[in-house]
Formats: structure tokens, C-alpha cells, sequence
């Protein structure tokens, strides 16, 4: 004879939900993190409509010039201008495109292949899943930066190919989470009464065990756009990722390195963008994992 | 009610689990004898119960019912067809036909479907009726369970316990089934609602004429819900009978234990500590001849050296055939 | 059983955060336990047994609440009013616990001898080969088998019965004046429990212990209780001798989850079944908590709280039917 479990558990009799219970949730949503996630969204899809200028319009006339708050600036060029007179904020705004999107398809790809994996060797288990996560182990055991240079100077900077090179570098972590996770999903009650129902396995993976990997498909993801975005720039600056003149912050990183005395700004603001960016994303994913974690959701 | 034939027989049924180790974890070292040679069979109507201490092979008999593993050796037969032979339409069919309920109603449902959905989907998947008989028949089940229709859009962390496993049920209900397995069906929930789902499921049983296979460790619960009762230890049956006979002169020396530790509600009854000795053993290593002998209080050599068989008794009861039930019985008998 | 109660709770007042505001958790709970006797303390899961218990030693985190009113004196001092560091005095010495889970309560990575000793050395004082004598005793008092080998085995080598019993071993190290037990045979086999049970009384019998025995198993309260007190959503609504409590449940719940369970020995064509579930503390009904289940509810059931009612010598009800609702 046991309790029943969860001593919190919530009593719900009505269908309908309290309209507090709406507010509460609301405010505790992380509205700077996500708000800074939705303004770079906007940057990235508007980035013509924007960005004073196209991004690799050059203007030598204006070379170098400062922020305008510092002397010699112009609201102009509210960020200032780089060393071929390119507008420093309208590359920041087109480098979120870039930056955005490369980081967005490479997580996807990751996931995509390391879901994959992980179902098939959670699900079906014996030889199939000892092989696949020995592979999995041995991705997870190379030095991802070094090796991601490498593959970049092999295949030559592109944006397939930092796509390619970061998916192939991060599948394995979503393939181990989906592999635990959907072992433990396939051992719960549920699944065993959906083959009590007759569910074929097909079925029970797409409706049973799937929609509960999401939740935390979610939160490893919007952990990893942050460091798929470092390492994009880090490809960037080294010259093995976006190839110049395309605006990705790593490459206008790059661009303002020789300057950093005199013209910092050409570097600081990418960086910031850079900075900001996986702080939002790592933020609001802390949440949504604080949020699926029931211990930590009864305060 | 109850016609002749059995609706569900298993014959000599066994699990075996390999059990690895060495350095790499890839050497078989063994085997864990979950179960290991049961026979009974239940009838159109009845509830058979099964009762034993934790580890004694219980989940895993419902587990074999329900062919979510294939036995070791043995035979399961549903009306009269082997479950190991059956063709996709008769697999079908068996899907249809053989439920459960589980104990645990916080992993039972899927907490990302609705409750019409969980309800609905054994239907969905067996085709029956259409979309729209099927809300109707969603309604009707919840209803018929105690919930409101209205509920149907809700998800399962809206409700309580007792209310899960309402849910639980009329999702096993929704296929009409002949045989609901039920694994300790009322142990998670509170004290003030087991009683609301023990009679839901007497209710149920007498209306639609269901079988069931209940697990269950409280006595008085099993003596109140069957008709027959198994005794399970170490993966046999060490007894059988109707549920009154047992409970009335429970005859195997393990039975008697069990019994005796059941505490009643009756205050003054003192406390019978039972006379067992120490714990139920591992099954990996399973005692010599009669498996209870280490811990039974009238032990004797012979007990350890031969296996002894289950013996029908009288109709409908099967006991273990030992000494000391030998000696019960004639004792009985004078 | 002598007359002065060894642990007394009066009016304990528990209130946990819940959301934004607070919910009492344990709701002006009083009873007394004198020594050599086991008072049960039955209902459903929630209603705030463990909590009382976690308040009696003041082991309450202060993140999940606090215990806002009330005295429990022990031995003739209130624990409420003591610092901290003379609480750990008391705690395991005079007062100690037992709890449902087996496994963690006890430290897996240590062995079992070595948990036993720290309470031993702690609360006794002893060193060196008396603390290991005093170690095996205090297993073998507890009935381990051959316990000079079972010192050094880890928790996760043992059943659940013998880790109960170790646990019980740590907890009588004092040895104590009132062990309170929370649900620690909820775990175990009927034939485990009933070992544990019968091991508890000997203990009792042998040392004057009183018990404080936190179940929702009625036949565990007929077996083993003198009093028993029943629990619901926080309130004691009534609390009588073992006997009388049976005979004469007088609380409506008392009555109606009396009936609600099956007996052994007795026939029922139908179990008796309290409609409805046991209410959330956080949205408690005015009035009687009961009322909304109860089939004796009247207006003034919902409107006030029932007055505590006396039933006779040592048992009392709170109950509105018991007062005539009020007339
Ligand atoms: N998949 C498995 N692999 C190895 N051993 C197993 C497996 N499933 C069960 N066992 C073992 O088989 C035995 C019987 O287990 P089972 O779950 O049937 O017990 P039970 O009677 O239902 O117990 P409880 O009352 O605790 O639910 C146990 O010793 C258990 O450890
Ligand atoms: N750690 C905790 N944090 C918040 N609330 C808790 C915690 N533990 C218990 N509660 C709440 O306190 C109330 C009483 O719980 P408890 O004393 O554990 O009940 P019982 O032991 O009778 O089952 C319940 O409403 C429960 O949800
Ligand atoms: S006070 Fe009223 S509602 Fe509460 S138990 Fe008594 S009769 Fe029932
Ligand atoms: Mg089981
Ligand atoms: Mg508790």
C-alpha cells in the first residue's frame, strides 16, 4: 500500500483554468531574455527594411568614423564605420541574419540527426543502440573547436559547410539526452498499455514517445543556439566559417581586429551582439528547464 | 456466468531473464526465474487474484497475460488460441479483447494527450467506430466511470489520483474487453478512494460480465474482489483456491503466513507474528526441492530434496503437495 | 503507562508557502502521548501527518514553511522555545524518527555499522571497542541476524525490511523517550511488516517508549495503538481510544472510512465509498472541511467551523451533528 505520489499534486475538478493562473504564468515568463530573442528575430527577417544600408556598401569617404556620440561621429552612422566606410550597424543587423541562420539550420540539423539516433537506439535497444552510442561517445570525445577549424580549412568557409560542420559536432549530445529520455518513456506505463491497446511501435513513437522529447528537445536546443553561435563566430574570426564580406558578427569581429586601439567599435558591437545573443537564448532556456523540472516549479 | 471452457489458460508458463556479468557485462551468469512453472486459468466472469510478497513474479505473470514479453517456455492461451501462434487478425483481435489498469496512475497516461484522446486511442487503433461514435463513445465511457464529459479536453495532471485511475479504466473499457488485467489497481490511491474504485470495478464486471486478473497485497481487498485466489512464492503457485475456502483454512504453510500477517480491523486481535523465518530469497538461486522450505516453520529433510507437485485437492483447489499439507489435510479429515 | 504524557502538542499551527500566500498544513493539532504508549495518527495522504511529525522536531525547511503556533513539550520542555543548538540536543536523543523509505534514509555510501555508531558516539558518548560493542547490540536489539557481519555491509545489501530495522536502530541510539514513526512498514511485505510491528512493541514494552505512529492502515491501528487520532486537511477531528474508536467512530469521516475498508473475516455484498476527494488546502471550504463528502452536512456545517465535541472519557469529535448543528 503506497500514497499516492506527489503530494502537491494539483486538484483540478472545473475544466477551466483559473484566470490568475494565466497572469501568474505570464509574469513569470522571462520577458528580457525573450524580448531580446524577439528583437533579434525581427533584426534578422528585417534586416533590409532596417539596416540603414546594405551591409557591404562601401563608402571610402567615410572611413573609420566613430559612433556619433563620440567626436567626429554622425547619427549617419549611428555605430560608426569600419575601414572600407561600411556602416557598423547595419552589418550587425545583416550579421544577425547570418549569424542567426547559420546557428537556427545547424541546431536543427543536430537535432534532427542526434533525435534520430537517439530514438532508434532507445526504442529498439541491443546491437543497434551499443553501436550508435559508441559513436556518439567518440563525437562527444574530439575537441569540438579544433576540429571544427580543421573541417572549416578542409572544406573551405562556407555557409553550408559551418552548417555542416557544427551539425555534425552536436548531434551527439541530443542523441544521448533522446536516447535516455526515450528509454525511460518506453518503460512507463503508458507505452506498455499502448501495445496492450495494439499501437505498432511507429505509432507509439510518434505519439507517445515523441511529443514528450520535445519539451526537452527545447531546452537543450535553445542552449545550444548560444554555443553554435560561438562557434560560428569563432569559425568566422579565424576565417574558416562565413567567408568575407558577408556580414557574420564572428567575421566583423575579425574585420575591427587589427583596430582594436583605434577603432574598437568595429569589434566591440558584434561582440555584444554575440554576447547578448547566447545570454537570451541560454537564459530562456534555463527557464523552459526550470519550468519542466516539477521539483523546481513548486516554490 | 461463468460457461466451461476457460477464457484464458496458461499451461506450465515460464520467464527466465538472463542475467549478465563478468568484466564487460557481456557474460550470461545466470538466470532470474521470475516465473517459473505456473498453471491456472480463469473464466468468463471471474476474478482471479494474485497474491505474494514483492519479487515473487506477479508483474511479470501480467506481463506475460498481456504479451508484452513472450514466456520462456510454456503456453498461454486465449479463448482456446495459443498467444505465441496468433496471425496479425487474431493478434488484433487479442488487443481488443485483454486490458489493464496499472498501479501507478501517475505513469499510466501520457501526460501530453487528452483525456478523450487516452480514452479513444485503443479504439483508434482497433478501427472501431467512427470519428464521431467515438466522442459519443468517449462521453458514455466517462460517464459510466464517474468522470464528466465535459473533462474530456483536460489533461491528466488536472486530476487526482482516483481520477486517473477512473481514466485508466474506462480507456480499458473502451474496446469491450473480455479480460481487464489488474496489477494492484487500488494501491496508490487513498484510503477513502479505493473503495470508489473497487466498486466501480464490481460494478463493471457484474453489467459488461468481465473477467479480471487482479494483483493485489491487501487481503481483505483480494478475499472481497474474487472468486479465486492464487499464492504465488518465488515464481510458482504454491496454492490455489476459491477465494472463501482459502481464506477459511488457508492449507499451504506459506498461505498461513501470509494470513497471519494480514492485520484485521478487529482491535484485540493480537499481533500474530508470523512464523517465518527471515526473507523471500533471491530468485536467481532458488532453494532446493519445495522453494519455501528455508522459511517454513514445519520444515522437514524430505522438504529440501524433492520438488513437490500442485495436487487438486478438491474441485477448484490445487495445493502444493507437502508433508506438512499432507498432514493438514488428514488431520482435516478425522 | 504512567500518567504524566512524556510529549504533549498543544495547538501546533504549520504553515507552508504555497503560490504567493500560505496554507496551513497543520491546523491547531493537540494531543498527548505517555509512556509505553502508541498513539496512531491516521488519514489519507496529505492531510498533514508527516508534516505534524516534521513540526514536533522542527524540521521543517524554512523554504517549504514554519510552525506558527503551538507548544510540544517533551519531558517538561517546550521545543518551540528552544536555539537551535539545544534542539540538536534533543533530536535523536530524547525524540527520533523513522521514515517510509528505507533507502534514503539511510547514507548509501556508508556502512551500515558506521551510521549506527555516529549515533551511538553522539548521543552516548562511547569510544573504541564499547562504541563497537554498543554497535552490535544495538543491531542485534533489533533483531539483524548475526550482526557482527552486518556492520559492515552497505544499505544497498539489505532488504528493505532490514534496512528499516537499522533505521530503527539509529533511531532508538539515544535511546529515546518518544520514537515517532512515519508510515515505516508502507514499504514493506505484509510479512515484513509484521515482523517490524511485533519488534516495535517488544522495544516499547522493554524501555517505556512512547510512539507516535503515523499509518493509513487501520488494521496496523488496530493491532498496535492504545489511541488513535484521525487527520483530516490538517484538523485532528477526532481522537479516542483504540477500542471506542471502532465501536463508536462518532466523527462522520471516522465512520465512513471505517466502513470503507474491507475486513478480513467479514462479507460485504458492497464496500461503503466516501464520495468525492479530500480537499486542497490551498482551496479549503468554509466551515467543516468534511462537509462537501459528508452526508450529515448541513447549512452550518458550511457556514462555521464544528465545535470539539467531548464523546466520552479520552475521546472527542469535531463534529456539528455531535453539537446538534447548533441548536
Ligand atoms: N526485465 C527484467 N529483468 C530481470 N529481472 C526481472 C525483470 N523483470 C522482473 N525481474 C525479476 O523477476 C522477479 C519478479 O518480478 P515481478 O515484477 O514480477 O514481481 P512482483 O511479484 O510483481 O513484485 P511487487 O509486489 O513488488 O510488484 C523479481 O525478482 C524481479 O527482480
Ligand atoms: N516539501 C513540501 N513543500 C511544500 N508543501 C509540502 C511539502 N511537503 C508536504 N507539503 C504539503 O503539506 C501538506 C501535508 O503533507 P504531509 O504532511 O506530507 O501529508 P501526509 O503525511 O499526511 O501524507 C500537503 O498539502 C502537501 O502537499
Ligand atoms: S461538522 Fe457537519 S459536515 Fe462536518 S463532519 Fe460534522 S456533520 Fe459532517
Ligand atoms: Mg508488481
Ligand atoms: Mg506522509
Amino acid at each position: 500500500m503506497a500514497l499516492s505520489k506527489g503530494s502537491g499534486a494539483p486538484r483540478l475538478a472545473a475544466g477551466k483554468g483559473h484566470p490568475l493562473g494565466l497572469w501568474h504564468q505570464l509574469r513569470e515568463l522571462p520577458l528580457v531574455p525573450m524580448g531580446a530573442i524577439a528583437l533579434l528575430l525581427v533584426m534578422a527577417i528585417a534586416a533590409p527594411l532596417l539596416a540603414p544600408y546594405p551591409p557591404t556598401e562601401q563608402s571610402l569617404l567615410d572611413r573609420l568614423m566613430p559612433p556619433f556620440w563620440i567626436a567626429g561621429g554622425d547619427l549617419l552612422h549611428p555605430l560608426g564605420t569600419d575601414h572600407y566606410g561600411r556602416d557598423v550597424l547595419s552589418r550587425v543587423i545583416w550579421g544577425a541574419r547570418v549569424s542567426l541562420s547559420v546557428a537556427l539550420v545547424a541546431i536543427v540539423v543536430a537535432g534532427a540527426i542526434g533525435t534520430v539516433v537517439g530514438i532508434i537506439a532507445g526504442y529498439f535497444g541491443g546491437f543497434i543502440e551499443i553501436a550508435l552510442m559508441r559513436v556518439a561517445d567518440a563525437f562527444l570525445a574530439i575537441p569540438a573547436v579544433l576540429v571544427a577549424i580543421m573541417l572549416g580549412a578542409t572544406l573551405g568557409p562556407s555557409f553550408e559547410n559551418v552548417v555542416a560542420v557544427i551539425g555534425l559536432l552536436y548531434w551527439p549530445r541530443y542523441a544521448r539526452q533522446v536516447r535516455g529520455e526515450t528509454l525511460a518513456i518506453k518503460g512507463s506505463d503508458y507505452v506498455k498499455l499502448a501495445r496492450v491497446a495494439g499501437c505498432s511501435s511507429t505509432r507509439i513513437l510518434a505519439t507517445h514517445i515523441f511529443p514528450n522529447l520535445v519539451p526537452s528537445l527545447l531546452v537543450l536546443a535553445s542552449l545550444q543556439v548560444g554555443a553554435a553561435i560561438i562557434l560560428e563566430a569563432t569559425l568566422s574570426f579565424l576565417g574558416v566559417g562565413i567567408p568575407p564580406p558577408q556580414p557574420a558578427w564572428g567575421v566583423i569581429v575579425e574585420d575591427g581586429r587589427g583596430m582594436l586601439a583605434s577603432a574598437w567599435w568595429i569589434s566591440l558591437f558584434p561582440g555584444l551582439a554575440i554576447a547578448i545573443t547566447v545570454l537570451a537564448f541560454n537564459l530562456t532556456g534555463d527557464w523552459i528547464r526550470d519550468r519542466l523540472d516539477p521539483k523546481l516549479r513548486s516554490r | 456466468m461463468a460457461t466451461d471452457a476457460p477464457l484464458l489458460e496458461l499451461t506450465d508458463v515460464r520467464k527466465h531473464y538472463a542475467v549478465s556479468g563478468g568484466p564487460l557485462g557481456l557474460k550470461t551468469v545466470g538466470a532470474v526465474r521470475a516465473v517459473d512453472g505456473l498453471s491456472f486459468s480463469v473464466r468468463a466472469g471471474e476474478t482471479l487474484s494474485i497474491v505474494g510478497e514483492s519479487g515473487c513474479g506477479k508483474t511479470t505473470t501480467a506481463r506475460l497475460i498481456l504479451k508484452l514479453e513472450e514466456p520462456t517456455a510454456g503456453a498461454i492461451s486465449f479463448e482456446g488460441r495459443r498467444l505465441d501462434t496468433l496471425d496479425a487478425a487474431g493478434l488484433r483481435h487479442f488487443r481488443g479483447s485483454v486490458q489493464a489498469v496499472f498501479q501507478d496512475p501517475w505513469s499510466s497516461l501520457n501526460p501530453r494527450m487528452t483525456v478523450g484522446r487516452i480514452i479513444a486511442e485503443p479504439m483508434i487503433v482497433q478501427a472501431r467506430l467512427s470519428r464521431q461514435d467515438r466522442q459519443d463513445r468517449v462521453a458514455e465511457l466517462m460517464t459510466q466511470v464517474g468522470l464528466r464529459r465535459e473533462q474530456a479536453e483536460l489533461y491528466p495532471h488536472q486530476f487526482s489520483g482516483g481520477q486517473r485511475q477512473r481514466i485508466a479504466i474506462a480507456r480499458a473499457l473502451s474496446v469491450d474487453p473480455k479480460l481487464i488485467v489488474l496489477d494492484e489497481p487500488v494501491s496508490a490511491l487513498d484510503v477513502s478512494i479505493r473503495a470508489q474504485i473497487l466498486n466501480l470495478l464490481k460494478d463493471l464486471q457484474d453489467r459488461l460480465g468481465l473477467s479480471y486478473v487482479m494483483i493485489a497485497h491487501h487481503l481483505a481487498t483480494v478475499r472481497h474482489m474474487s472468486h479465486h485466489v492464487a499464492v504465488m512464492y518465488l515464481g510458482q503457485l504454491v496454492e490455489i483456491a476459491p477465494g472463501r475456502e482459502l481464506f477459511r483454512r488457508p492449507l499451504h504453510p506459506y498461505t498461513q503466513a501470509l494470513y497471519s500477517a494480514a492485520l484485521s480491523t478487529h482491535v484485540g486481535r493480537p499481533l500474530s507474528e508470523p512464523a517465518l523465518k527471515g526473507e523471500i530469497p533471491s530468485p536467481l538461486n532458488p532453494p532446493s526441492g519445495c522453494r519455501f522450505h528455508p522459511r517454513c516453520p514445519h520444515a522437514l529433510a524430505e522438504c529440501s530434496a524433492s520438488e513437490p507437485a500442485l495436487v487438486e485437492i478438491e474441485p477448484g483447489r490445487r495445493v502444493q503437495d507437502c508433508s506438512c499439507v499432507r498432514r493438514l489435510i488428514s488431520a482435516a479429515a478425522k | 503507562m504512567s500518567s504524566a504524557p512524556v510529549l504533549k502538542v498543544e495547538g501546533l499551527v504549520t504553515e507552508l508557502r504555497s503560490g504567493g500566500g500560505s496554507v496551513r498544513a497543520v491546523d491547531d493539532v493537540s494531543f498527548e502521548i505517555n509512556a509505553g504508549e502508541t498513539l496512531g495518527l491516521v488519514g489519507e495522504s496529505g492531510s498533514g501527518k508527516s508534516m505534524t511529525c516534521l513540526s514536533i522536531l522542527r524540521l521543517i525547511p524554512s523554504s517549504v514553511g514554519r510552525v506558527t503556533g503551538g507548544r510540544v513539550v517533551l519531558e517538561g520542555t517546550d521545543l518551540m522555545t528552544l536555539d537551535e543548538a539545544q534542539m540538536r540536543h534533543h533530536r535523536g536523543r530524547r525524540i527520533s524518527i523513522i521514515l517510509q523509505d528505507p533507502m534514503t534514509s539511510l547514507n548509501p555510501v556508508l556502512r551500515i555499522g558506521d551510521q549506527v555508531g555516529e549515533a551511538i558516539k553522539l548521543y552516548r558518548g562511547l569510544e573504541g571497542p564499547a562504541l563497537r560493542d554498543a554497535i552490535v547490540d544495538g543491531l542485534r536489539a533489533m533483531r539483524i541476524p548475526a550482526p557482527e557481519q552486518r556492520v559492515s555491509a552497505y544499505p544497498h545489501e539489505l532488504s528493505g525490511g532490514m534496512r528499516q530495522r537499522v533505521g530503527a536502530a539509529i533511531a532508538m541510539a539515544g535511546p529515546p523517550a518518544v520514537l515517532i514513526a512515519d508510515e515505516p512498514t508502507t514499504a514493506l511485505d505484509a510479512t515484513v511488516q509484521s515482523q517490524l510491528l511485533a519488534l516495535l512493541k517488544d522495544v516499547q514494552r522493554e524501555t517505556g517508549l512512547a510512539i507516535l505512529f503515523v499509518t493509513h492502515d487501520f488494521g496496523i491501528v488496530a493491532t498496535i495503538c492504545d489511541r488513535v487520532a484521525v487527520m483530516y486537511a490538517g484538523r485532528i477531528v477526532e481522537l479516542a481510544p483504540v477500542a471506542e474508536l471502532f465501536a463508536n467512530p462518532r466523527h462522520p469521516y471516522t465512520e465512513a472510512l471505517l466502513r470503507s475498508v474491507p475486513d478480513l473475516d467479514v462479507d460485504v455484498e458492497r464496500l461503503y465509498s466516501i464520495e468525492g476527494q479530500p480537499p486542497a488546502l490551498d482551496d479549503l471550504p468554509a466551515g467543516c472541511s468534511f462537509a462537501p463528502r459528508c452526508a450529515y452536512a448541513r447549512d452550518v456545517c458550511r457556514e462555521r467551523g464544528p465545535p470539539r465535541i467531548e464523546a466520552g472519557p479520552l475521546h472527542h469529535a469535531s463534529c456539528w451533528k455531535l453539537a446538534g448543528y447548533g441548536d
